[in-house]
């Protein structure tokens, strides 16, 4: 599994994504991983097949006992069904999802993890020394659903926002705008619902200041790309199953 | 009857393994550098530092085969931590089955359970000869810091032969020595890892 850097002062993020060993079916995420001092929070950890690979990856950065916190955006499989294992991994942790998900979410089991429900209006989480604050971005696409922004680093770390449906060895950075549409249209036109939601979501993150905007699928952002994203998608109609 | 380590533990385990080898295959690409440095030394010293030349392409031959090494040991313990996945999914599958058997009373999973034991004593076997695999390999990876460390010694004798190039095989001695160092206490962290799961 790639991992990499993506800022480092005094709180680090990293992203992990591109496991050459995922079995072919599956498709591919990025995750990601928030460490200040002695804490640590994985972003949206991902499926149980990818589990030792995230677990090795991470394991190179950090030790074990450092790893403290969990979030998951949405309730997803991709996002969050390896969670049965990280329970019996760090038994310690607290888990932050939505309050919404937590009858659904501990479906993948949840026995000694805490879990820590966000309510639909959002809130913050404090790792080491770093505030990390959970934005709604409800129903774009799950019904209960957070992105996460740090206000230091200048991050907007946004789940199924921005993703793209792209192969195994694609570049983890854009390199041109306008192809990369191509590779998002389709995700975003039938996995999000809806068009109110969606410009709730803009009208919310367009008053953030973002040097870097990092999707669960696809890749990520950087600078002026960011705003080219938001114009591009408010222009986009959503919900387009319900024409078929 | 072979011995059954705990899945979680050997998940865990095995991923903190590739991450002192990760750690370690860093610093051997700065030896790999030191190793280069070091021939291009002995090239321009020339006659001067005769002594040095088979030794410094021996200590090239060394950092290479210590970053392969590393490199390997980080995919076998891929592997050793995916098995052990495996492994800890089987067990909680089988826990269940027998939960459905009791609750039903009746022995329709019987066979699924057989198939699945069979798969798991399978997989046991593998990760056992896997994790003896590691354990050879660091020990190997261990010698071969020994030998990078009379490597450093050698470097140091023949520097206090030469003037103009003392300095800086000093220097490279110490960096050898640094380096190896680093990686030994890194190859050390993995052995006891693996001691701690082997003695559970």
């Amino acid at each position: 599994m790639e991992a990499k850097l993506l800022f480092d002062d005094k709180h680090q993020w990293y992203v992990f994504a591109r496991d050459p060993t995922k079995p072919d079916k599956i498709i591919d995420t990025n995750q990601y991983m928030v460490v200040s001092g002695n804490e640590s929070v994985i972003l949206d950890p991902g499926g149980i097949e990818i589990f030792s690979s995230m677990l090795s990856t991470i394991l190179k950065f950090i030790p074990i006992e450092q790893v403290t916190h969990l979030f998951a955006s949405h309730q997803d499989p991709d996002i969050i069904s390896s969670l049965g294992m990280w329970d019996q991994v760090i038994p310690n942790a607290k888990l932050y999802t939505p309050n919404l998900w937590e009858g659904f979410i501990r479906h993948f089991g949840c026995e000694n993890i805490e879990f820590c429900g966000i309510e639909d209006g959002g809130g913050q989480l404090t790792i080491g020394d770093s505030v990390l604050h959970f934005i709604p971005a409800h129903y774009m696409h799950s019904s209960a659903n957070f992105n996460v922004y740090d206000p230091v680093a200048k991050i907007l770390f946004s789940g199924d926002i921005g993703a793209a449906l792209e192969p195994q060895d694609s570049s983890l950075y854009i390199e041109d705008f306008d192809s990369h549409c191509d590779k998002m249209r389709f995700f975003h036109q039938r996995w999000m619902p809806s068009n109110a939601a969606k410009m709730n979501w803009l009208n919310r993150v367009r008053k953030l200041d973002i040097e870097m905007m990092l999707p669960q699928h696809g890749r990520i952002f950087r600078g002026k790309e960011i705003e080219q994203f938001f114009d591009w998608f408010e222009a986009l109609e959503v919900g387009s199953a319900i024409n078929s | 009857m072979v011995k059954e380590y705990s899945p979680v533990k050997s998940a865990v385990t095995a991923s903190q393994v590739a991450g002192e080898l990760y750690r370690a295959s860093l610093i051997a690409r700065q030896l790999s550098l030191a190793a280069k440095n070091s021939q291009a030394v002995v090239h321009r010293a020339g006659s001067r530092v005769a002594g040095l030349k088979v030794i410094s392409e021996y200590f090239a031959d060394l950092a290479l085969k210590t970053i392969k090494l590393a490199e390997d040991i980080n995919t076998i313990s891929l592997d050793i931590s995916q098995m052990a996945v495996e492994r800890w999914r089987l067990n909680t599958l089988i826990g269940h089955l027998f939960d459905s058997q009791e609750k039903n009373a009746n022995d329709n999973v019987e066979q699924i359970v057989h198939d699945i034991q069979t798969h798991q004593l399978e997989l046991n076997n593998r990760f056992n000869i896997e994790i003896r695999k590691l354990e050879s390999q660091l020990e190997e990876i261990q010698q071969y810091m020994q030998a990078s460390r009379v490597i450093a010694v050698s470097f140091r004798l023949e520097a206090t032969q030469t003037d103009e190039y003392q300095g800086i095989l000093d220097d490279m001695a110490d960096n050898i020595d640094v380096f190896s160092e680093k990686i030994k206490q890194h190859v050390i962290g993995a052995k006891n890892y693996i001691d701690r799961l082997l003695q559970s």
